[in-house]
Formats: structure tokens, C-alpha cells, sequence
């Protein structure tokens, strides 16, 4: 009898039985970093587009009293099995000073997640934590990451609040993770500039007023000592709000205010408009593109852009996915009916 | 066929079957228990177990636990039409398969995996995948590597891309 079983050589199909088991994806991913064999059997049975299926990620804000909590959805067709993974920790109050105990939690606010990470935006300027948090909810680890370059500080006061939306993001081909930070309070710049500087669809939106001087400040995560925002030119670009910043598949899409969708390569880091979706010219949307108008958002659906629009006060939502990648979508819709159903499942319940 | 049925009967009154180990230790059992493995039930059907069935893969000790799990989930099959036998034992089956599983450490668990496997077991397989599960679930590869005895054969590189490619973003 040889000594010890010989795990490293566990035929696949066992393998395979072994693996389907484990509940989360992040320990599926940690299988990979055991051997060479084990590696190569996770990623034959699981590829990569079933390896970044997300798990349903809900995120609760209770505003002023309590920190923002997580937690994963392990199944939602059955017992709903819901794991806390994050509860920041109540921190003692020093030198708080006359920052307003009920106002402390307000500005907290997740930027977004992927494969497992977190990303949060937090207000802890009492305990000089004021910025990006990166979570890593499986191992507990935590990165800290200072606010972006803001224009305009207010001395008074070191309370930093944010300006203009974060964004979250992973560059599959690239392996990087990128925070792109587009700034709200860039200059105004003259329509006359913008003549033929982008695409139509950009020139097209160029009748709206708040146009952003060109840049967003960039961080790339892992960079070690270079993990420092940097100011990225992009040609002017207009931000609404209201349908937030969504990070899919490589890419920073947000609505301009010509209601055109816009994108940031996190691998060119470029700014450039992209299709529209069908949906948005077929669903009747809000008059108005306020920040209080915000029933519609642009989401992440099974790995490609999509948008929700809730019509009015039904709490109807139409969910449309981005059709220009026509080959990803080819391959992943013959891949499964029931899996498209399941995204849009998740799509309603929660903002993964 | 005929022959071989008259001349090996239980009390039960089912065909009975020898399983041969690897090192050749021979188990008597019932087709009923015997047919949990969808390999030898294959074989019981294709009329091929007259001598014995020969299991090079499975080790003594390893086709005793099988044949002691047989035993115990023949009953399952058996009394599927007696539902007062099937629920009066099930309670019995859950506590030996808890105390089983509970038992199993490397590298019985291994073996009993592949003999699950072989046999084709659907059962056991399940529970003893289950059981690997649980012993991954929670551990970092350093903490699997242990658990399991498995070498660490990547180079410095190699560990650093995958790191990459799962990208915990984190330095370390």
C-alpha cells in the first residue's frame, strides 16, 4: 500500500464531484493556487465564463445609525442561504470633534465589486480612513486606498466628500483592477472645443451644457508603491448621475446627458460612446435626467452591459442587455435558458 | 445461470455474489447489496459474476467499508415498498453514515473516493465528495496542501501569474 492517498492526481470526474460542493467561486479560485494538476482540472471543468458567474452580492445602507453591511446570496431558488461578509467594525470616536454623529454613515457607499472584491466608499475622515476600501470578504483582508485628487477642498472642515462617481473595475485579458474616479466638478468646457475631438455620438452630445474637461483620475490596484490615482486626458466627456457608473466586462459605462451610453477601456483608458441599447429607445423614460430621477440604471447582466428601467410607480422593470458583443452573446445564450433567466433574477433582487 | 443460483442462496433467498479485493480477499453478498454499484449491477445483468468479480483497484480494507455500506443502504432498495421497515431504519442509516463519513481521514477517504468512483456508487460518492468538500471549504492553499499532501510543484512565477489571474488585488 503506498503511504498517503496521491490528491494531486484525483481523477477529473471525481474531481469534478468534489468541486461542484463547494459553495463559493472565491474557493473554487483558491483551488486553482494549490498544484499544477488541480489548476488545470478547475479550469477544464469550470471555464472562465462560468467562473465569473456571480454570486448575488446585497449590500445594505442604513444610513446614518449603523456602517454598511454585505452579504452573499448563496441560492436564491432555495433556502436563501445568506452569509454576513462584512461588517465594518465600530470604531472608537477620538478627536471626532464637531463632525455630527448622525451624519457619520451617510457618505459611506459601495463602488462596486467583482470576483469576490468589494469596493466601498467610506467617510472615516475622524480616523484619517477617509476613502476607498477595497474588502476581500473570504480572507478578511483589507485595502486602503486615499480619496482621489479633488479640485476643490473644503479647508474648513476635514470632512472630505466625494465628488463625482468611482467606478470598480477588472480588465479580464489585463488581470488589473482599476478604480476610475470621473471627477464632477471638472471645468465646463466651450461646445466650440469640442468640434470633431470624438465620435458622432459625442459631437451629438455636445448641444448639453456640462460637459467635463478631459480627464478622470485613474488608481491601478496591485501596483504596489504605484498605486497612486493618476490624471488620465480624455476628450470632454458629460456624466449623468442619475443611471450611476457600471463596470462590465473591462469597461466604465455611464449615460451622458444625450442619453448616449459612454465607456471607459480600463485597458486603453479611453473614453469613447458606445451603441445605445434598444431598450432605452423603446421604454418611455424619465423626462428627466435628474439625480432624483434615478429609475433607471445601467447594470451588470451575466458579464455584459445591461440597463433596468422601473416604468413610473409600477415596479415593473425592464432588463436589456447590451447587444454589440453578438459573438459572446452567440455562446453564452446557447450555453443555457435557465441561466439567462437566473441573471435577471438576480439583476431584480439585488445590485450585485 | 440456473446453476449458479442454486448453489449459492441466503435465508433472503436473493443470488448471491463474491467480490474479490486486490489483495484477494473475497466478500460474499447479496445481489441486492451487490447492485448498489451500478458497475456490478451492469455486470449481474451481462451474466458475468459466476467466478467472482475481480476488483484490482479496491484494497481489502477499502471493499470492507464498501460492503459494510451495501449492507447497510440494501435496505433502502429492499424495503422501498415497506414503509414501516424503510422509516423505522432510516434514522440507523443517517447515524452510520454520519459516524462513516466523521471517520474518514486521508488516505481512507481517498481510496473509498475512488472506489466509490470505480464501483460507481452513486451514494457513497456523494457523501465522500461532500466530505472532501467540507475539509476544502474555508482553508487556504497552504492549509489544502497540508490537509491533502500535495506538493507545491509551481515555480515562483507561476504561483505569482495565477495569483494575478485570481487577483485578490492585495499585495502580499
Amino acid at each position: 500500500m503506498d503511504g498517503g492517498g496521491r490528491w494531486g492526481d484525483v481523477p477529473t470526474d471525481v474531481f469534478w464531484e468534489i468541486l461542484r460542493r463547494l459553495p463559493q467561486i472565491s474557493g473554487r479560485r483558491r483551488l486553482r493556487l494549490v498544484c499544477r494538476r488541480w489548476r488545470d482540472v478547475v479550469d477544464e471543468v469550470e471555464p472562465e465564463v462560468q467562473r465569473r458567474r456571480a454570486k448575488p452580492l446585497a449590500f445594505f445602507k442604513n444610513g446614518c445609525y449603523e456602517p454598511p453591511s454585505a452579504f452573499f446570496l448563496h441560492d436564491l431558488a432555495g433556502d436563501c442561504d445568506v452569509t454576513s461578509l462584512f461588517r465594518e467594525e465600530e470604531q472608537e470616536e477620538d478627536d471626532g470633534g464637531d463632525r455630527d454623529f448622525f451624519s457619520r454613515y451617510n457618505d459611506d457607499d459601495m463602488v462596486g465589486s467583482c470576483n469576490g472584491l468589494i469596493c466601498l466608499w467610506l467617510d472615516r475622515s475622524y480616523s484619517g480612513g477617509c476613502g476607498v476600501f477595497v474588502l476581500n470578504p473570504v480572507t478578511g483582508e483589507t485595502l486602503h486606498i486615499p480619496p482621489p485628487p479633488l479640485e476643490t477642498m473644503a479647508t474648513s472642515s476635514h470632512r472630505r466628500r466625494r465628488e463625482g462617481p468611482l467606478s470598480f473595475g477588472y480588465h479580464p485579458t489585463t488581470g488589473k483592477y482599476k478604480i476610475v474616479h470621473f471627477p464632477s466638478n471638472g471645468r465646463r468646457v466651450d461646445d466650440v472645443t469640442l468640434g470633431g475631438t470624438t465620435s458622432g455620438a459625442a459631437a451629438a452630445a455636445s448641444s448639453f451644457p456640462s460637459r467635463h474637461g478631459g480627464m478622470v483620475n485613474v488608481l491601478t490596484l496591485g501596483d504596489g508603491a504605484a498605486s497612486t490615482w493618476r490624471a488620465v486626458g480624455t476628450p470632454p466627456w458629460s456624466l449623468c448621475v442619475a443611471w450611476g457608473v457600471v463596470s462590465v466586462d473591462g469597461a466604465a459605462y455611464w449615460v451622458a446627458e444625450g442619453r448616449e451610453i459612454m465607456s471607459f477601456d480600463l485597458e486603453h483608458e479611453r473614453v469613447a460612446a458606445v451603441a445605445p441599447l434598444p431598450a432605452m429607445s423603446k421604454c418611455r423614460l424619465p423626462v428627466s435626467m435628474a439625480k432624483e430621477d434615478a429609475c433607471c440604471q445601467l447594470t451588470d447582466v451575466g458579464g455584459r452591459l445591461g440597463v433596468s428601467i422601473a416604468i413610473h410607480q409600477r415596479n415593473s422593470i425592464c432588463i436589456e442587455e447590451e447587444d454589440k458583443k453578438d459573438k459572446e452573446e452567440e455562446e453564452s445564450s446557447s450555453s443555457s435558458k435557465e441561466e439567462e433567466e437566473e441573471e435577471e433574477e438576480e439583476e431584480e433582487e439585488v445590485n450585485a | 445461470m440456473a446453476a449458479a443460483a442454486a448453489e449459492a442462496t441466503t435465508d433472503g433467498g436473493g443470488k448471491m455474489i463474491i467480490l474479490i479485493s486486490a489483495d484477494g480477499k473475497r466478500f460474499e453478498v447479496t445481489e441486492a447489496v451487490a447492485s448498489q454499484s451500478q458497475l456490478i449491477s451492469n455486470m449481474i445483468e451481462d451474466d458475468c459474476t459466476e467466478n467472482g468479480v475481480r476488483l484490482p483497484n479496491v484494497d481489502g480494507d477499502i471493499l470492507t467499508m464498501v460492503v459494510d455500506y451495501c449492507n447497510m443502504h440494501a435496505g433502502d432498495a429492499a424495503a422501498a415498498g415497506d414503509t414501516m421497515k424503510a422509516s423505522s431504519t432510516e434514522e440507523e442509516l443517517k447515524k452510520f453514515d454520519a459516524e462513516l463519513v466523521q471517520a474518514l481521514e486521508n488516505p481512507v477517504l481517498f481510496k473509498l473516493i475512488l472506489a466509490a468512483n470505480f464501483l460507481n456508487i452513486k451514494s457513497l460518492l456523494d457523501m465522500t465528495c461532500q466530505r472532501v468538500a467540507d475539509m476544502m471549504s474555508g482553508k487556504t492553499p497552504e492549509q489544502m496542501r497540508e490537509t491533502f499532501s500535495i506538493e507545491n510543484d509551481f515555480t515562483p512565477e507561476e504561483e505569482a501569474a495565477i495569483r494575478q489571474e485570481n487577483a485578490w488585488a492585495f499585495d502580499d
